[in-house]
């Protein structure tokens, strides 16, 4: 009685563990499939990101850049342009005011600052010079 | 009977005794399987390095990216494809020729259609297909038609600094530059990973903006090629290196004009002419023999054995060494280096690298031509740049050692991490020396032959160098061809970056007056690269607002 109840006992044991093993294969063989799918994905992602930065990088290239922004009629930064922060005030002052326009900063009340004329620029001209040769 | 029950039930005890330990032992064991299941399903950690898919991404990525400094990518690897035919599967071959043409233009039809009759089972059609490429290929819905994915380089800054990035054959194999140099460090993987990526020193922007000058210099000359190079004297970082004619790297070099393959700036060597001048006051103001207000008899023609040594802008009056360096005067320099002394003139040559190939990361290096003695008249006409060839790059990292203070740093393309402490260099001259020296070349800028490179607010010092070329059929000079070169060093009065542009064979053109020296091919080159590309660089011109009136500023509204 002992022998065969232990039997049934053992046997039960066994389909169950049957049945959960084939239930954990299936279900990692499922996540499996799912984690090579997001991979693939993945991988054809990382693709597509590599293109468009290389495009990205050719369309934001200096050459077109340039030549877009002469069409809108910009130019490249000039030395005259820069001004350090601290010597802003001076710049925005009446008396440093930019050439050719009127003081943003001072209201009218305040005698309408006008800019002074433009001074003529003191860079040399490139003088066609021959400069030197050596024998 | 007694007797025969207890032998038959104590048999039956032990095999039931045996069984039930035979039981509990498959027991363990199927229990032992049972939690190892659950624990697979429920807490395994998928390792997805080690997947096929994420593993054949890491095989594809074989070879790393290139930055500029800024981190601008300039080299990069994109996935493509290979097209070819199986014959044996194509229905109609001149129809699958003719549509394929349709995408590929450039493709000889007559030979596909031989292509496609053939008996075999692989025929090539086109490399490295682009994903439009490819999917006008797959629209034609021809059968047959099989692709092979791999890897393609792509440069897609197109030209820009080409040269330096380098050329490659036809299957993509790097040839020269920095695919070349660093093949291995650029396939190497790094830490269970691809290879990382390799930032170089160039500035993009900067790089652009000397290609683009150079470029617009030359032609306006009508120059054969041309050379550019600025360096950051402090670290000896190479900002931008350009040689013209440029070249595409995207196309193999097969494709390439033949000359502009050649790396200018360190695979050719050119007679400098008077940028050497720069090299002989520096070591004559380090010795003593020199002051800056010393006085040289340039009143005569100079002989040494059968050669005759004149200036060009002959002043005829003793120079001092001011005026010598202004006029570019070769007597003068000539004379100096009789009082530096060949053999030391030649050593310091050596210090300043400019008699040794340089030994950097591109293996396209000129071994520069050096005297082969160090004789009276060497050092005589190698104090004006004659006799003596070296490469731009070079000469500009001899300008750096005089901008910096007086320590040779070796250029690199590679970028210095931020916080890396400045290379330690090689001192050449003292500090006082370098400072006499930028002090004069400023004064060329200011007052003589390198005018045209001036740049109100950056103050740049510089030297002049128009030199003839060997002539081509037999000894001495060609006084038709020459090569012009400015080399500068800005801002003056704490110099931060050394360039050079270089000519080989300007044309003088109307708005110069007809002539070609390097005042007014070189110079400008150089004064327009410095207006754009100091701001970029946020270099803050000197100018205060108390100079206004004479330097007008324009603060943008």
């Amino acid at each position: 009685m002992t022998l065969a109840r232990s039997t049934l006992l053992g046997s039960a044991c066994l389909v169950i563990l049957a049945v959960a093993l084939y239930l954990a294969k299936t279900e990692a063989e499922r996540v499996r499939d799912s984690v090579e799918r997001m991979e693939r994905e993945l991988v054809q992602e990382t693709k597509a990101v590599t293109i468009l930065e290389a495009e990205l990088v050719w369309r934001s290239g200096p050459q077109r850049m340039e030549t877009a922004a002469r069409a809108l009629g910009l130019g490249s930064i000039t030395p005259d342009q820069l001004v350090a922060l601290s010597d802003l005030d001076q710049v925005l002052s009446p008396e440093g005011g930019p050439p050719g326009e009127p003081t943003r900063a001072a209201p009218p009340a305040a005698g309408g600052a006008q800019a002074r004329p433009a001074p003529a620029s003191s860079e040399p001209a490139a003088a066609p010079s021959r400069g030197e040769a050596n024998p | 009977m007694s007797r025969t029950g207890r032998r038959s039930r104590a048999p039956a005890a032990r095999i039931s005794s045996r069984m039930a330990v035979l039981l509990a032992c498959f027991a363990v064991g199927f229990a032992g399987l049972g939690v190892r299941a659950v624990q697979v399903v429920a807490f395994r950690d998928v390792d997805a390095a080690a997947t096929g898919a994420r593993a054949a991404l890491q095989d594809q990525r074989e070879r790393a990216d290139i930055t500029d400094r800024n981190g601008v990518l300039l080299a990069t690897s994109v996935p493509s494809s290979t097209l070819y035919a199986d014959p044996q599967e194509i229905w109609d071959p001149v129809e699958t020729a003719r549509a394929l043409r349709t995408v590929f233009p450039h493709l000889d039809e007559a030979a596909l259609i031989r292509k496609l009759r053939s008996k075999s089972r692989y025929e090539f059609i086109q490399r490295r297909l682009t994903p439009e490429q490819k999917h006008a290929v797959w629209m034609l819905a021809q059968p047959g038609l099989r692709f092979v994915e791999d890897s393609r380089r792509v440069f897609p800054q197109g030209t820009l600094a080409g040269h330096v990035l380098g050329l490659s054959n036809g299957e993509g194999r790097p040839l020269t530059g920095i695919e070349r140099a660093l093949d291995d460090r650029l396939t190497e993987p790094r830490g269970g990973a691809g290879p990382q990526t390799v930032a170089l020193s160039i500035d993009s922007r900067v790089q652009h903006v000397v290609e683009a000058e150079l470029d617009a210099a030359a032609r306006l000359h009508g120059a054969i090629g041309g050379s550019a190079v600025m360096l950051d004297v402090r670290t000896g970082e190479v900002l931008a290196s350009a040689s013209w004619p440029v070249i595409d790297p995207n196309q193999p070099a097969g494709r390439q004009p033949t000359a502009a393959q050649v790396n200018r700036s360190s695979n050719a060597l050119y007679e400098m002419g008077s940028t050497f001048k720069a090299f002989i006051v520096a070591v004559g103001l380090n010795d003593g023999v020199i002051s800056p207000d010393k006085l040289y008899d340039a009143r005569q023609p100079l002989t040494i054995g059968r050669e005759r040594i004149n200036d060009f802008h002959a002043q005829n009056r003793m120079l001092t060494v001011h005026e010598i360096m202004s006029h570019s005067s070769n007597i003068g320099t000539a004379r100096i280096a009789d009082d530096v002394g060949a053999q030391r003139l030649g050593s310091f040559l050596g210090q300043l690298g400019l008699t040794e190939p340089l030994a950097g990361e591109l293996r396209e290096i000129s071994r520069p031509l050096v005297p082969a003695r160090w004789g009276r008249l060497e050092a005589a006409t190698a104090s004006y740049g004659h006799g003596i060839a070296v490469t731009p790059l070079a000469v500009t990292a001899g300008f750096a050692a005089i901008a910096n203070g007086g320590t040779w740093v070796r250029p690199t393309f590679l970028a210095r991490p931020a916080d890396a402490a400045p290379p330690t260099g090689r001192p050449v001259l003292s500090a006082l020396a370098a400072r006499q020296t930028v002090d004069l070349l400023r004064e060329v800028v200011a007052h003589g032959t390198g005018k045209g490179a001036d740049v109100p607010g950056y103050a740049v010092a510089g030297k002049t160098g128009t030199a003839e070329k060997p002539r081509l059929d037999g000894p001495g000079y060609d006084t038709n061809r020459r090569v012009s070169s400015f080399a500068a060093i800005f801002p003056a009065h704490q110099p931060r970056y050394a360039i050079l542009v270089l000519l080989d064979e300007p044309k003088g053109v109307a708005v110069t007056g007809g002539a070609a020296t390097a005042g007014v091919t070189a110079a400008p080159a150089v004064r327009r690269i410095i207006t754009r590309a100091a701001p970029l660089l946020g270099l803050m011109p000197t100018r205060t607002l108390a100079a206004a009136d004479t330097q007008p500023q324009s603060p943008a509204p």
